[in-house]
């Protein structure tokens, strides 16, 4: 399942919506990704740009590749896009496997992709105004 | 008339969205941007430098595809990741 959102996420619901999915699965492994707030930089808050289908169909690409890869009972990734302030969640990736070792390194290669190659441009938002990054 | 989207900085540059026709058959996807961007020489070193990526129709596509007038033609910064 793969979800871009304009709205908050709450990665525990969505954990237990996973994990009610993957029954049967022997292990089940999730990240979430928190926006930064670093001390003394200002920032307040990202904004997320994206190309809706195109950035969706990239990153179901990616969950393809990990099914190939790896055997995978299921895989959710959900990520926030436009503003998401400081604390907030901006993504969760989970992946559920028969063993650990499958569901974690599934896992780790998703949020890698979405971390760097996935197609998002992000601004940071600070109190003196906003930046491309 | 081709649809042009911008994406990230390009958008804050160029506007979300443009429209321009294509010249004619076997006009490149480099060649309209350049052409639309025109005079404006500080854009079209922005739509032709380093790691700009483009797609067609949400297809990723090289600079050199054809394209027409009913194409919808995504402009895209490097990727950054969320």
């Amino acid at each position: 399942m793969i979800e871009l959102v304009e709205r908050s996420i709450d990665p525990a619901r969505l954990l237990t919506a996973f994990a009610e999915r993957g029954a049967g699965a022997g292990a089940m492994v999730s990240f979430t990704g928190i926006v930064r707030g670093e001390g003394g930089t200002g920032v307040e808050a990202l904004f997320l740009d994206h190309a809706p289908v195109l950035t969706a169909r990239e990153i179901e690409r990616a969950a393809a590749e990990a099914r190939n890869r790896w055997r995978l009972v299921g895989s959710c990734i959900v990520h926030r896009v436009g503003r998401i302030a400081v604390g907030e969640a901006v993504v969760f990736a989970a992946t559920a496997a028969a063993h650990r070792r499958e569901a974690f390194e599934a896992c780790d290669f998703l949020v890698d992709f979405l971390k760097t190659d996935a197609p998002f441009w992000k601004k940071e938002i600070r109190r003196s105004g906003e930046a491309w990054i | 008339m081709a649809r042009v989207i911008f994406y990230g900085r390009l958008a804050d540059r160029a506007g979300r969205e443009r429209r321009a026709p294509v010249a004619g058959q076997g006009e490149t996807l480099r060649h309209f941007l350049t052409r639309m961007a025109g005079d404006d020489a500080e854009l079209a070193a922005m739509l032709s430098g380093q790691g700009i990526n483009f797609a067609v129709n949400d297809s990723i596509a090289p600079p050199e595809t054809v394209i027409g007038d009913a194409d919808e033609i995504a402009v895209m910064p490097p990727f950054s990741g969320g």
